[in-house]
């Protein structure tokens, strides 16, 4: 008997990734060095090729019988998330050693973490999207939980684990409700099947429970409220570039799935369901960003923070027209080389096994470590929304997008929340600026000033050329609506 | 009535030399950065006033352009396409036309001065690289805002002016209230930002959807009609909430008089004489938008007179010589919104001009007393300071007399010139408050500069034997400005005057002609009024503080319960805590009860417990926490179900 | 499936269900899941997919519940003491729960299921040689990725689960201030 396969090119970058998780997995047994600064430098290796490969495969089309499309939104996220990935293999690189991990595993997890990822946001199959979250879940809390002896991280595994089960079985509920009325888990059938029925009338009710379990599953892999609350403690607890790194890479890749299931399988029902997408959206924005108020550890900030723009991106999700996609994709980016940037000076501030969290700990900064504070303030105005920083144009390109959709009074909401959200980031402006501390005394970390200073020229040349990635954004979310 | 022709069509000259007058500052920022206080004083200094020179040569350059070129002459530089969305593109591209040549000649002119300056007042901080980085990357920003052609990127120069201000003000953060002073600016000037930022979207997506799409002030000035009434009147009043913000009027001036925290150098610069006109060159910049939305109009004239008058009683009772000069910041600030509310735009920018040499004269003024008595600032322990601080005296007292509309100097001219055209609109209330706005103007001036300069030294013997006169760096700008504050109103001498109004003339093509309707007799009537009280302001003043600060209690005694609403600035700062911050915080505070207070009460006790009782802790994490997760997990799911379900 | 063998299987189910979650005693508990997991087993039968209901009893009910047991008698678990929780948080989890059951037993109760018609079963369906034919062709993508996804589940078993080294072991740590 032979297999059936047509365009296996398609798979290449996946196949490559998981190949090359395998291969550090090996290699890093026999690693000498308990610092692991080779096994980073042969991951980073690793994604950068992912990220060449998937451009070079452009356009390959889907492989048996729609598990997985090359199309071009699948390109835009696997070179994000490889991008993304790399600047939190260098973070590592030098966060490893001084956070006192001693697992070389760290490395491949985050391979297969991305590998995971990657399946997430090229799976045009439900089952096959929902084990690429599975493979990426479980890598995750294991990072989350690498440092056994913190308890804080143990804490932070574990609740990521009972709650991501919970998210996890949601999901699987949903998808086969969905299947026990379309017949399908390939995105295109169950839109053609939800097309066809009545999906109002009253026998179609598992249909929409489905979806309804299917949104409450991303809705907590997204942060979104009220499914939010792991949010804080994980990202708190998490080993610093673990944080960074399920922030930025993590959150766009379930932005990416949900937007397939959205825009092309539940692309039938969603005109109905724009207002439970507006209220999760106002809500998920004024909660991140009030209770970020209160807060005074920064990695806690960061992660209402995170929630605050989970909100902004889903006034994106809620417009669901081109712009409005375009937009989301292009925000992803943004707001993940931002978000890297501000993790990573966190993680600069780490002294031996102790990671400097408050806010007053950046007193002085802008003193003593000027370069970081630097790095530091562009990703805090960038999250801002200040000018001509990528994080303003992004809410440019969404908001324009949301009022062109019509969506003015969500655009107020969110334009207001910007505002209150000036106030926590300007805490950490005042507290490295205007307040004094006495110099510490640094290992040198080349690896992550080199990472945090990329991510911050990124965050700033994202936001004076924003053209290249846009108009990137606008042709990857065409590629997935259906349509003539 | 009011006549007033539109602008012209603007002929359009390309040039590429227009983007270095921002960027010259802002390689100078750079430089700042990089060599920080490693490349010494005299370096840093240098390369500081030099960075703005060549911004001045170039901006002068181009104002010789626009006033040599036939009227409507447009410079423009087109650098590249920023923002493109949808068959809508943002571009970075600077343009230069009579308002913009005016206001950059202001910016960089006043601001070199103030540059010079900076280096004799900030020769003894620590921390002048800093300082100098911050003073140039405003210039830098300011003057984008300034040159930008579209309504985002001025958006961009808006809100770096926003942040430097803020840096600067808490620029000497030893002192907690100045730290938070920055603070309160940044974040009053961002609800104003928030208002722009719609105002901007409204106008992106009504002309994009009326076949106009793009935000170039062109675009925006020529298309109005295009546009439903309501969307213009909306979008002129959410823009000028903005220009509230950054030009300090009702209701949100409240950060101008907290600002004066920062150098005096910075009060100069940013909070008298170009940032806070942010706002009126704005309006004026969209003149075509607001002649559109006389709804609007009426809301920035009325919304003028009344902070012009408010300002100024609030003037009168203040006792720190930088907050009555805030004050009358705000005051004057007020002036020009009454002009641009009445449609005369050109007045509105003469004084703009004029106000930026007086009031950056009396600012220096002011930093050179505080610098000469040892960071003294309450003008009760000043007095007799004129014969020891000659230099600064015969400054500080031009630049009085010509706030003041005394005639012939240049405050003079463009008071008078906005007060003719409110009268000629035929707003006699506003005409009314303009005019005792300017009494009072007279009146705390003159008290001022009376507590200041005249009488004994209140001080103490000890502090009089340390008074000197400021050094060459610091006298040269404010000699400098005096001459200019002296003749600058003279571009501007009207018709009945037998003046021409070449500023006037020259801004014409930009934001139209302004004719008046009233008789020449009437002019010089209304002229007569506004003489009149200036002098009986400066009159009273002097009668009464002649002896010393005690002409207060007098006024308080006049004034009964008055005078302490003046001097606490009507409580407007406890009015706002108790009606925006508290309501904000308390929401904050109870969402974080509600939804994250757990956590940090179970991260305490597990911080204090770790060590000797992993297991409780562990069971709490483990069970407790998780199980109240799980549960609000449960009750969104359910919500959610019933959600997508209840339709059916 | 016959609704006399459905109803009273499922009331079956519900009650081994309810047995792994409100018994304090940690034995009985991972006893009534093998009751439940054997008669889940029941349903693939009734449903002629022998081939599930053979692995459904080899790994879950067999392998998977006999390591749980080991773990526990090898942890000596005690019986979990009831927690104190709040009648609020109580009243809160029944009455979202009861919602959520209302909702889904209207939809359900409401909806005929398109494959719920009693149309024939393909040819050989459920044996071995058809499922595996699925399985490697159609579904090869989802089979492959499972075994990742086992991989990743083993290397983190054992990153958690390994002793570490002493510090002593470690690189000099880097200068700066103990926390």
């Amino acid at each position: 008997m032979t297999l059936p396969i047509a365009n296996i090119e398609v798979l290449y970058p996946l196949m490559f990734a998981c190949a090359w998780g395998l291969l550090v997995l090996t290699v890093e047994m026999f690693s000498l060095s308990r610092r692991f600064v080779g096994i980073g430098w042969l991951s980073a290796l690793g994604l950068a090729a992912v990220a060449g490969i998937s451009l070079s495969g452009q356009g390959a089309g889907e492989v048996f019988a729609g598990a997985v499309a090359l199309d071009a939104f699948s390109v835009y996220f696997y070179v994000l998330l490889s991008v993304l990935a790399i600047f939190a293999v260098f973070l590592s690189m030098d966060y490893v050693p001084l956070a006192g991990i001693i697992h070389g595993e760290f490395y491949p997890l985050i391979l297969f973490a991305v590998a995971g990822l990657l399946v997430m946001v090229s799976a045009t199959d439900l089952i096959v999207m929902f084990l690429g979250l599975e493979t990426m879940s479980m890598a995750v809390y294991v990072l989350a939980g690498i440092r056994k002896d913190e308890l804080r991280s143990n804490e932070a595994a574990l609740k990521y684990f009972l709650l991501g089960a919970f998210a996890s079985a949601l999901l699987l509920y949903g998808i086969a409700l969905i299947y026990a009325i379309t017949g399908s888990t390939v995105l295109g059938s169950v839109a053609n099947a939800i097309a066809s029925t009545d999906y109002l009338a009253a026998d179609s009710l598992v249909l929409m429970l489905g979806v309804g379990m299917l949104l409450a599953g991303f809705a907590f892999k997204i942060a979104a409220v009220p499914f939010h609350l792991w949010t804080p403690d994980v990202y708190e607890g998490a080993p610093t570039t673990v944080s960074a790194f399920m922030a930025t890479a993590v959150k766009a890749g379930a932005f990416a799935a949900l937007l397939r299931i959205v825009l092309v399988a539940l692309a039938p029902v969603m005109p109905d369901l724009s207002w439970l997408m507006w209220v999760l959206a106002a809500s998920t924005m004024t909660m991140g960003n009030f209770v970020a108020l209160r807060q005074t550890n920064v990695k806690r900030m960061l992660a209402y923070s995170s929630i605050a723009h989970t909100g902004y991106l889903l006034v994106g999700v809620t417009a669901a027209t081109a712009e409005a996609g375009a937009a989301v994709l292009y925000y992803l980016a943004a707001y993940g080389v931002m978000n890297i940037g501000a993790f990573g000076v966190l993680a600069a501030l780490t002294r031996r096994r102790h990671a400097l969290q408050e806010i007053s700990d950046f007193a002085g900064l802008g003193q003593n470590r000027p370069v970081l504070a630097l790095v530091m303030s562009i990703c805090m105005l960038s999250l801002m929304g200040m000018p001509p920083l990528a994080g303003f144009v992004g809410k440019f390109y969404l908001f324009t997008a949301a009022l062109e959709a019509g969506y003015t009074v969500l655009v107020v909401i969110a334009v207001l929340n910007s505002v209150v959200s000036a106030a926590y980031y300007l805490g950490v402006l005042r507290a490295m600026y205007f307040q004094s501390a006495d110099a510490e005394e640094y290992s040198p970390r080349p690896y992550l000033n080199f990472a945090v200073t990329a991510a911050a020229a990124v965050t700033v040349a994202l936001g004076l050329a924003p053209s290249p990635v846009m108009g990137a954004a606008s042709r990857a979310f065409s590629s997935i609506i259906l349509g003539p | 009535m009011t006549m007033h022709t539109p602008a012209p069509q603007e002929a359009a000259l390309v040039v590429d030399y227009l983007r270095y007058i921002p960027l010259a500052p802002l390689v100078g920022v750079l430089i700042h950065l990089i060599l920080g206080q490693r490349a010494g004083r005299a370096v840093t200094n240098i390369v500081a006033c030099s960075v703005v020179y060549v911004s001045f040569m170039l901006a002068l350059n181009a104002f010789w352009s626009i006033y040599t070129g036939t009227p409507g002459t447009v410079l423009s530089d087109h650098v590249y396409s920023w923002i493109s969305a949808g068959e809508v593109s943002v571009d970075f591209s600077l343009k230069v036309d009579a308002l913009s040549a005016l206001m950059c000649m202001i910016v960089t002119g006043v601001g070199f001065l103030i540059h010079v300056y900076s280096t004799g007042y900030m020769w003894h901080d620590p921390d002048y690289a800093r300082f100098f980085a911050y003073l140039n990357l405003f210039t830098a920003a300011m003057l984008l805002l300034v040159l930008a052609d579209n309504l985002i990127l001025m958006f961009v120069g808006w809100e770096g002016v926003g942040l430097c201000s803020y840096l600067l003000i808490g620029f000497w953060y030893t002192d907690m209230a100045k730290a938070s002073a920055g603070k309160k600016a940044f974040l009053v000037n961002r609800i104003g930002d928030a208002a722009f930022l719609i105002g901007a979207f409204m106008l992106f997506w009504g002309l994009a959807s009326a076949g106009h799409p793009g935000l170039s002030f062109a675009n925006i000035n020529a298309n109005v009609d295009a546009l439903p009434h309501a969307l213009v009147v909306g979008a002129a009043l959410l823009l000028f909430v903005g220009a509230t913000g950054k030009s300090a009027q009702i209701p949100l001036f409240v950060w101008l008089p907290d600002a004066m925290a920062g150098p005096t150098p910075v009060s100069a610069l940013i909070h008298a004489a170009t940032m806070v006109t942010a706002g009126i060159y704005m309006v004026a910049r969209l003149n075509g938008l607001y002649m559109a939305a006389p709804e609007a109009m009426n809301v920035v004239a009325v919304i003028g007179a009344t902070t012009a008058l408010m300002a100024a009683t609030i003037g009168v009772a203040q006792t720190d010589i930088k907050k009555v000069l805030a004050y009358s910041t705000v005051s004057q600030l007020g002036y020009m919104f009454l002009a641009l509310g009445v449609g005369a735009f050109g007045a509105a920018v003469f004084h703009v001009m004029t106000h930026a040499f007086f009031k950056a004269l009396l600012f220096l003024g002011a930093g050179s007393v505080i610098h000469g008595l040892h960071e003294e600032q309450d003008i009760r322990k000043m007095g007799g300071l004129r014969s020891k601080m000659p230099h600064t005296y015969w400054t500080f007292a031009v630049a009085t007399l010509a706030i003041a509309g005394v005639p012939g100097l240049s405050g003079f001219f463009s008071k008078d010139e906005i007060l003719a055209a409110t009268f000629d609109h035929g707003n006699y209330g506003l005409w009314a408050m303009g005019v005792m706005a300017a009494g009072l103007t007279a009146f705390y001036m003159t008290r001022l500069t009376v507590l200041t300069f005249f009488g004994e030294f209140r001080g103490g013997a000890q502090a009089e034997s340390r008074i000197h006169e400021s050094p060459g760096s610091m006298v040269l700008p404010l000699a400098v400005l005096a001459v200019l504050a002296a003749i600058g109103g003279y571009v501007g001498v009207p018709h009945v005057l037998g003046g021409h109004n070449q500023i006037g003339a020259f801004l014409a093509p930009v934001v139209g002609h302004h004719e008046f309707q009233i008789s020449a007799a009437t002019e010089y009537a209304l002229m007569a009024v506004s003489v009149g009280v200036a002098f009986a302001g400066i009159f009273f003043a002097w009668r009464l503080y002649r002896r010393g600060p005690e002409g207060d209690k007098v006024l308080s005694d006049w004034l009964t319960g008055g005078y302490e609403g003046m001097a606490g600035a009507y409580f407007l700062d406890d009015v706002y805590d108790a009606l925006v911050v508290r309501p904000i915080r308390r929401t904050s505070e109870w969402l974080w009860r509600v939804f994250d207070v757990e956590v940090v009460d179970g991260l305490a006790n597990g911080i204090a417990s770790a060590v000797t009782n992993i297991g409780g802790v562990w069971r709490r994490w483990a069970t407790g926490n998780v199980q109240h997760y799980l549960l609000t997990v449960l009750i969104g799911v359910a919500a959610l179900v019933l959600a997508v379900t209840v339709r059916s | 499936m016959s609704p006399y063998l459905f109803y009273p299987l499922a009331c079956l189910t519900i009650a081994g269900a309810l047995g792994v979650v409100l018994n304090n005693n940690p034995v009985r508990s991972a006893l009534s899941l093998v009751a439940t997991l054997f008669l889940l087993a029941v349903y693939y039968i009734a449903l002629q997919a022998h081939l599930v209901a053979a692995l459904q009893i080899i790994v879950y009910a067999g392998a998977v519940m006999v390591l749980f047991l080991f773990v526990i008698t090898l942890l000596n678990l005690s019986p979990d003491p009831a927690d104190r929780t709040s009648p609020l948080f109580g009243a809160a989890a029944l009455g979202s729960a009861l919602l959520l059951a209302v909702v889904l037993g209207r939809a359900l109760w409401a909806t005929t299921l398109p494959g719920a018609a009693n149309t024939p079963l393909p040819e050989g369906f459920g044996t071995t040689v058809v499922l595996a034919r699925q399985l490697f062709s159609e579904y090869l993508v989802a089979f492959e990725l499972t075994s990742i996804l086992l991989l990743v589940a083993v290397v983190g078993a054992v990153v958690l689960a390994k002793r570490d080294p002493s510090p002593a072991d470690m690189d000099a740590p880097a200068p700066g201030r103990e926390a």
